[in-house]
């Protein structure tokens, strides 16, 4: 059969068949039988993804003591570092051993403890004679690193046949720029 | 009533002619009122055909529907417009179309309005135009009466349409409408249509038909022309020149479906 001529001066297009209108119908309900099954899966989708996330913060929740134990024990260390980096060791340290070194080696440095708490140090040490460990004292007083050294404690060695000294001395260290 | 399922009315407008169906809808579409008004007294140009269809109108039968409109090829102009490469758009294609149609016709298609066919690209294309001042006349006549104009045809494209059925698929052949003071024939080829003409003829039917069978005894005598198959209205048939086995009668084979069936077949028996 012979196409139509499709020329009309009202750009009218053919009325609407019986079989377009069906064909229409056809369409419009498999159309929608796909939206339904589309949202449907939409649907349980979302639902699946929901009891994913649920379970993930299960997850979640049973590690986290671990973490949280472990996250606490690195940040004890990471305070304790840092507060050691911030105590003036190197000076500190020098002076000790250059004290001594002005006994002539009389006075031997046994400890240093630090107190981060109250911000001073404890040094132990042993001494000839008491006269050497207080002149240690003293010659500490000079220092830069410490302020307002303080002989604590001393007793002579008694289980020693030259009867040394020993005695314990603490001041707070000072904060150099 | 759902615009799917208005009623439709269908509009046969010829010279002091004018023919009307009125289509219930539905499943199965029914005849709900036709008239065929002829009036010879009438004038002969396009006003007076629209001074018989207002006539009518003013009856009320008619309104609240789709309407579709068929007008005589004696106000319908018409062109065959070759396929252009270098034509990319529809608006060029029409105005390609307006041009060709310039030359052939003249200035004076200022006034008029030119349509063109859809076809496959690389197919030539049919190109028709009517007065706009009687385009726009009908637009008016359709807004008075409360009714929706949604087509309007050529015969010959009207015609060809209800025929297209019984027409040879593949081979090329002619189709020729005739109706009083005018015949209008296209040639289909292969692939589309490659001529078209429009003429005016007298009112000696018997000459014209003569003619007409002259033409047809060319036609098939050329390998290239095929066989002529022609429209004609029923109260023609009488006057069918004898021997005239180069022509194909076209008659009723099957009864009118849609409103421009009805209105064609009210066409054919009516004349």
């Amino acid at each position: 059969m012979r196409h139509a001529i499709q020329l009309d001066f009202a750009g009218g297009r053919p009325a609407l068949s019986l079989a377009g209108g069906l064909l229409l119908a056809v369409g419009v309900v498999a159309a929608s039988v796909v939206f339904l099954e589309y949202h449907t899966v939409a649907q349980h989708r979302a639902g699946l993804e929901l009891k994913l996330a649920a379970l993930a913060r299960a997850d979640a929740l049973a590690a986290a003591p671990v973490e949280t134990l472990a996250d606490a024990r690195i940040a004890v260390s990471a305070e304790q570092a840092a507060t050691d980096l911030a105590t003036p060791w190197t000076l500190l340290l020098s002076e000790l051993e250059q004290a001594s070194k002005e006994t002539q080696g009389q006075v031997a440095v046994l400890g240093v403890e630090p107190d981060h708490a109250k911000h001073n140090v404890r040094v132990s040490a042993e001494a000839r004679t008491l006269s050497l460990a207080l002149a240690y004292v003293e010659r500490l007083q000079t220092s830069r690193s410490l302020s307002y050294p303080m002989l604590d404690r001393h007793e002579m060695r008694a289980d020693d046949a030259q009867h040394p000294v020993r005695f314990e001395l603490s001041g707070a260290w000072r904060d150099l720029p | 009533v759902s615009p799917l399922w208005r009623d439709e009315v269908g509009i046969y407008l010829a010279q002091r002619r004018a023919c009307l169906v009125r289509m219930r809808r539905g499943v199965r579409p029914t005849l709900a009122a036709e008239v065929d008004h002829a009036d010879p007294a009438a004038a002969a140009g396009w006003e007076g055909a629209l001074t018989l269809l207002e006539q009518q109108m003013n009856e009320g039968t008619w309104s609240d529907a789709r309407v579709r409109v068929v007008l005589a090829d004696h106000w319908v102009r018409y062109s065959v417009v070759p396929w252009s490469d270098a034509l990319s758009s529809a608006g060029e294609r029409l105005a390609h179309a307006r041009e060709l149609m310039s030359g052939i016709f003249g200035a004076e298609m200022s006034d008029w309005t030119v349509s063109l066919s859809e076809a496959p690209p690389g197919s030539s294309r049919l190109a028709s135009a009517v007065p706009t001042a009687l385009l726009q006349a009908l637009k008016d006549a359709a807004l008075r009466h409360r009714q929706k104009l949604v087509s309007v045809q050529p015969q010959l494209i009207a015609a060809y349409n209800t025929w297209r059925h019984v027409l040879p698929a593949a081979t090329a052949a002619w189709f020729v409408t005739v109706e009083e003071g005018s015949l209008a024939a296209l040639r289909m080829c292969g692939d589309g249509i490659d001529r078209v003409h429009a003429v005016r003829i007298g009112l000696d039917w018997a000459r014209e038909l003569k003619r007409l069978q002259t033409f047809g005894r060319l036609a098939s005598a050329s390998p290239t022309d095929g066989r002529v198959y022609v429209d004609l209205p029923a109260a023609l048939r009488t006057l069918r020149p004898e021997g005239s086995a180069d022509l194909e009668w076209l008659d009723e084979p099957n009864p009118p479906l849609t409103t421009l069936h009805q209105l064609e077949h009210l066409r054919r028996r009516a004349a």
